[in-house]
């Protein structure tokens, strides 16, 4: 068995993340890039002579993997200039605006609130290299890799899985499923003019910008981009965050 | 003092009822109306008259813990005379 | 204006309208909520959320289930649940869609002319009275590691209470036996003493033969997310393949099949060779165990001096021949163990589990950690993982095998028997000294013809797919069907493998259709409501059970009445008997509470003390023993056998393992040999074959492929394969391959560059795709003391079907 040397040595979760940069995906832009043909596919795959070695955690800060590492080295930075500044200006989200955007978004989740689908291939055996363009968000051919709106995790594919069927896999068995997911609610406004309140959980959606900050569609987007403490006049709610679970019917939780 | 407005949801037992019913009329701040029948259980509407939204919170959850009582359901509660500094608790 | 009403009047006015109007309106048909005091439940934007343990695997997370109009609508991870904080994995996410794939089973089905058609429930319990009477003793039970607590324990008492019948065993048999022959033999009381808060703590977790990247995800990040926060933990992977695990693990061992057996022989050998083994702790706590002849599960007692001198032999240059795995590897492995300082925890499941020395390679594990003394602190111990939610509540602790009784009780014990006669209220010797038989001689027996000898004539299989699932389908499962006098029931909520071939099929509610109770890996009880009704005329299988019974007690059978002529499940209140077996009564009282709380006094014997039901409504689970306070308070057990956290162990003492088989407060360090695999590969049979999972799909599939947001990720199966030996036998990704074993064939696609990487000479393929039936091809090979057959590791031939890429 041929394994690299491990690299010791403290790993900083900036250097994991400088890491993670560094190594690239399979392109994000589903559509542009042809598919692999298999017989290329396998030929990138083969090692030189016997099984190839997993990475260890600590070569990953070394160590670039997956078929099409580099791919993106040079690009993340250009790619992340083309998104607006939040210093240009913004037109409120318009009605069809925002409808539009939320039916973009049910497209990859089963109901508000779901982990969304990866609307692109992704290396099956690489360590996760989403980070590269989700960890600030990136556009390019005019698709949108959004900022992830939760704190880093190691295991992205745990929740996140293709939303394609693979070209050597196929789909043999298409039961129907009746399930009708919950749709997003509207912020509720004490008076017309008042900040909306949050209509959704803050839990595993810290990070605002992710979805209402500049990369984000127009009808979801802030129209003050320039302000960055969103929770001063957006309220979470206890109630969604399951702050008052333990309340009791009476938990504040029923309402008329 | 926020008035409370609650479903009571009783189980079938005529004697866990009679005990519910005679323990809730026992106490001034209960009242009591006129209770229906729904598939086997039976509800009563109970609205709730307390110092506080805690103490209201408190009493219902100590009704949901009688036995022979099924659910509370909170219907609403009405805090509108309590002053700006009043006594929420939460 | 006296008699004007004052503003506090007008407001209670208000109030009992509102209240009022609300309980019309419901009167009026707008839907009820369950019957039902949870203080979980939240209101939020006309959506009511409760509390719920998932469905699907044996790690227990808490999802809050989002409830509108009488349908599930959303899925949330659950805060304030221990074990998931707040976290879930693809398959919690979208558990709520398992209820609504379209061709739910919404009516009870006979088999009449060689078809399935539709008949009322009340000819359907006629139908399996009829079947019991017919001879109750070739009458089979079996069941499932997710039946509920609840429902296993009313399968249990029906068929060892009622019928004096041993004949139920769990499909837990095929994944978690061996787990328990090894706690019961090293310490004398089955599952863990750890729990998860160990993977919060350790230094170094060592996976055998486990890829919790996929099949435990949850358990998984909470591990590696610790990296995030900048702490370290070293992972080592022991594996046959290289997987999504061993992306983020330090160090890969990659081994043969069986070589774990070497392995864990070699780390005992070094620490005793290097003198780096815990001498405190071994000469205080533990004792050293050999095989028996003939083989049992206590063996014989050897001194250390013999230990010594049998482990000898596994140096680490033996270790690497039977292993494959380099010597300088076992070497680094042995002098983390050697180390006291570090918190060491080990993580299994299948792969050890799914082995034919599945017994010794699970007491292995166990001795390394006490031989090293990396037990019973915080990060210090050997942890089995389960892949059903409650193959630990339901199978293990209710004991729903051939042999057991709750409680950690056994058939074949006498005072066993009559503990468990008067807890039931039958008369002495109703219950059958005899264990019935395991899944495998079960299945075998229902596939052989009466008069050569198979005298199970009917079997009612209730949560689960043994269609799919048992090994060797070709042998165990399809011959049954061809013939006449066996007669198959199946309770389930979709088609599935074993429906297709069923005699009776009968609709069933699942998870939030009905209340619940699990116990998941870590000893964790959890309980659920029924927050949703089941579609069209399914009805829980706890009802299904009680129903039959009911049937068969109208009709006189005297199995059915307790020793004062009651009948068994009799649910008394205030004196009266509720009729639960009439179905619109059945929720007229909370049924799992009853057979809870009839279950918990069977718990104390081993130790397993349950809290009363309504503890576990106010709890996120709690993990036995649970043992009253002296404020009245139930507390939960962390750390067994620990005196800091275990209220049984005795005062004074550090650790004692109470359950000790030596009756000496030790555990037991056993040698087991290594010994070959029963089938390898040879000139006919040239590949090894691994079966598993995927973590889209959760075991056959037949919930997770009717989601399609998890289909559409894993459409089907496939064969898994080094390129190396793709390019030898000319095939491509996507074209098609035969597999072909002693007992059966496949013809599936290759996927090279997949999730995992063989090493050349290994084919992997999952077992979840009910249209590519890997279990035609394994192998019932069976580990001697818990019967668990071998899906990890059987002999192989590939053949390339075809050149076109991907032809259907």
């Amino acid at each position: 068995m041929i394994r690299r040397p491990n690299l010791r040595g403290a790993t900083s979760t900036l250097a994991f993340v400088g890491a993670v940069l560094a190594i690239a995906l399979i392109g994000f832009v589903t559509g542009t890039h042809s598919r692999p043909k298999h017989a290329g596919y396998q030929a990138q795959h083969e090692p030189a002579s016997t099984v190839a070695a997993a990475p260890s955690y600590r070569e990953l800060t070394a160590t670039r993997w997956g078929a099409n590492a580099g791919m993106y080295d040079l690009q993340v930075p250009a790619l992340a200039l083309s998104l607006p500044t939040a210093d240009q200006p913004v037109a409120p989200a318009s009605a069809a605006d925002r409808s539009a955007a939320l039916v973009e978004r049910g497209r990859l989740r089963a109901y508000t609130g779901a982990p969304p689908v990866i609307p692109h291939a992704i290396d099956e055996r690489g360590l996760p290299g989403c980070l590269a363009c989700h960890g600030k968000g990136a556009v390019a051919a005019g698709r949108m890799a959004p900022m992830m709106s939760h704190v880093v995790m190691q295991n992205c594919v745990q929740c996140h899985v293709p939303s394609s069927v693979r070209p050597e896999l196929k789909e043999r068995s298409l039961v129907e499923n009746t399930f009708v997911g919950l749709l997003p609610a509207a912020g509720k406004r004490a008076w017309n003019g008042a900040p909306p309140t949050m209509p959704h959980p803050s839990f595993m959606r810290e990070r605002c910008n992710s979805c209402h900050g500049v990369g984000a569609w127009a009808g979801l987007r802030t129209p003050h981009l320039e302000r960055s403490n969103c929770q001063q006049c957006h309220l979470p709610s206890a109630l969604w965050d399951q702050r008052t679970g333990q309340g009791g019917p009476l938990g504040l939780g029923a309402q008329l | 003092m926020p008035v409370s407005s609650l479903v009571v949801t009783l189980l079938p037992s005529e004697l866990l009822r009679k005990q519910i019913v005679d323990g809730l009329s026992a106490d001034a701040r209960v009242t009591l109306g006129l209770a229906q029948d729904f598939a086997a259980n039976q509800l009563v509407p109970v609205v709730l008259e307390t110092e506080t939204i805690g103490e209201a919170r408190d009493t219902a959850e100590a009704i949901a813990a009688m036995d022979g009582v099924a659910q509370v359901e909170l219907v609403g509660v009405d805090f509108s005379d309590l002053d700006d500094c009043g006594t929420q608790t939460e | 204006m006296k008699n004007q009403p004052t503003r506090r009047e007008l407001m209670k006015r208000a109030a009992m309208i509102a209240a009022t109007t609300v309980i019309s309106e419901r009167a009026n048909g707008a839907p009820a909520l369950p019957a039902r005091y949870s203080p979980h439940l939240r209101v939020v934007d006309g959506v009511q959320w409760d509390k719920a343990p998932c469905r699907f695997c044996g790690t227990g997370c808490h999802v809050q289930v989002g409830v509108k109009d009488g349908k599930v609508v959303a899925i949330a991870g659950d805060r304030q649940a221990e074990v998931n904080k707040g976290l879930l994995c693809v398959k919690g996410y979208h558990v709520g869609l398992a209820l609504y794939g379209k061709d739910r089973l919404t009516q009870p089905l006979l088999r009449q002319d060689g078809k399935l058609v539709p008949i009322s429930w009340k000819k359907a319990l006629d139908v399996i009275a009829d079947r019991v009477q017919k001879n109750p003793a070739g009458f089979a039970f079996y069941g499932s590691g997710q039946w509920t607590i609840p429902e296993g324990y009313a399968a249990n008492k029906f068929m060892k209470g009622g019928l004096s019948n041993n004949h139920i065993d769990p499909n837990a048999r095929l994944c978690m036996a061996s787990a328990v022959t090894g706690f019961l033999s090293t310490y004398g009381v089955d599952e863990p003493a750890g729990c998860y808060d160990d993977l919060d703590a350790c230094d170094v977790v060592v996976f055998w033969g486990n890829n919790p990247a996929e099949m435990h995800p949850v358990l998984f990040s909470r591990i590696v997310d610790r990296r995030s926060r900048g702490e370290t933990v070293r992972i080592v992977d022991i594996t046959t393949r290289t997987t999504r695990s061993s992306g983020f693990a330090d160090d890969v061992l990659l081994m043969k099949p069986q070589g774990d057996l070497a392995i864990a022989n070699g780390l005992l050998h070094l620490l005793i060779a290097r003198g780096t083994y815990d001498k405190e702790f071994v000469e205080k706590y533990c004792a050293f165990r050999g095989e028996s002849d003939p083989p049992s599960l206590n063996g014989k007692a050897i001194s250390f001096e013999d230990f010594k001198r049998e482990i000898a032999e596994y140096t680490p240059a033996y270790v690497e021949q039977l292993s494959g795995v380099p010597a300088r590897k076992i070497e680094e492995l042995a002098t983390l163990f050697g180390d006291r300082k570090l918190k060491i925890t080990s993580l299994w499941c299948m792969g050890v589990n799914q082995h034919t020395r599945g017994t010794a390679m699970n007491a292995l594990i166990h001795g390394v950690h006490l031989l090293s003394g990396h037990f019973g602190t915080p990060g210090n111990a050997p942890t089995s993982l389960t892949g059903q939610p409650s193959a630990c509540g339901t199978v293990r602790e209710v004991g729903t095998l051939s042999h057991a009784l709750p409680g950690g009780r056994v058939v074949a014990n006498e005072k066993h028997r009559r503990q468990g006669e008067d807890l039931w209220r039958v008369p002495h010797g109703r219950i059958n000294a005899k264990p019935g038989y395991h899944t495998v001689e079960l299945w075998r027996n229902f596939s052989t013809p009466t008069e050569k000898g198979g005298d199970i004539h009917t079997i009612w299989v209730q949560v689960t797919n043994p269609g799919q699932t048992l090994p060797n389908t070709n042998e165990l499962f399809y011959p049954s069907r061809k013939l006449k006098d066996k007669f198959l029931i199946v309770s389930d909520v979709y088609p599935t493998e074993t429906t297709l071939h069923a005699d009776l099929v009968l609709p069933s509610a699942m998870w939030v259709e009905k209340n619940g109770m699990v116990g998941n890996s870590e000893r964790r009880t959890q309980q659920w409501f029924k927050m949703v009704a089941p579609p069209g005329d399914a009805r829980d299988d706890c009802w299904q059970i009680i129903a039959v019974a009911r049937r068969l007690f109208d009709r006189g059978f005297a199995g059915m009445k307790d020793k004062d002529g009651k009948f068994l499940f009799a649910v008394e209140e205030n004196g009266k008997e509720v009729p639960i077996w009439d179905y619109r009564h059945y929720y007229d009282v909370n049924v799992d509470r009853s057979l809870f709380e009839e279950y918990r006094p069977w718990t104390r014997l081993k130790h397993k003390d349950l809290a009363p039901y309504d503890e576990y409504v106010r709890a996120h689970g709690l993990r036995w023993p649970v043992v009253q306070q002296p404020d009245s308070s139930w507390r939960e057990t962390k750390f067994r056998f620990s005196g800091f956290d275990d209220p049984y162990v005795a005062k004074g003492k550090t650790y004692d393992f109470y359950h000790s088989t030596s009756e000496d407060g030790r555990a037991q360090i056993w040698f087991h040999p290594y010994a070959a695999p029963p089938e390898a590969p040879d000139k006919d049979f040239p590949f090894w074959l691994c079966t598993g999972r995927v973590l889209e799909h959760w075991h056959s599939g037949s919930l997770t492929m009717r989601i399609p947001q998890l289909r559409r990720a894993m459409p089907q199966a496939y064969a898994e394969m080094h390129p190396m030996d793709a390019r030898t036998l000319g095939v491509g990704n996507g074209e098609r391959l035969r597999i072909r074993s002693r007992r059966g064939e496949l013809e599936l696609p290759v996927w090279i560059g997949g999730r995992g990487a063989p090493p050349p000479g290994t084919v992997f393929v999952p077992f979840f795709d009910e249209s590519l039936l890997i279990n035609r091809v394994t192998l019932d090979a069976h580990d001697p003391f818990s019967k668990q057959p071998d899906y990890k590791k059987c002999a192989v031939a590939l053949e390339r079907l075809s050149t076109e890429a991907g032809t259907p």
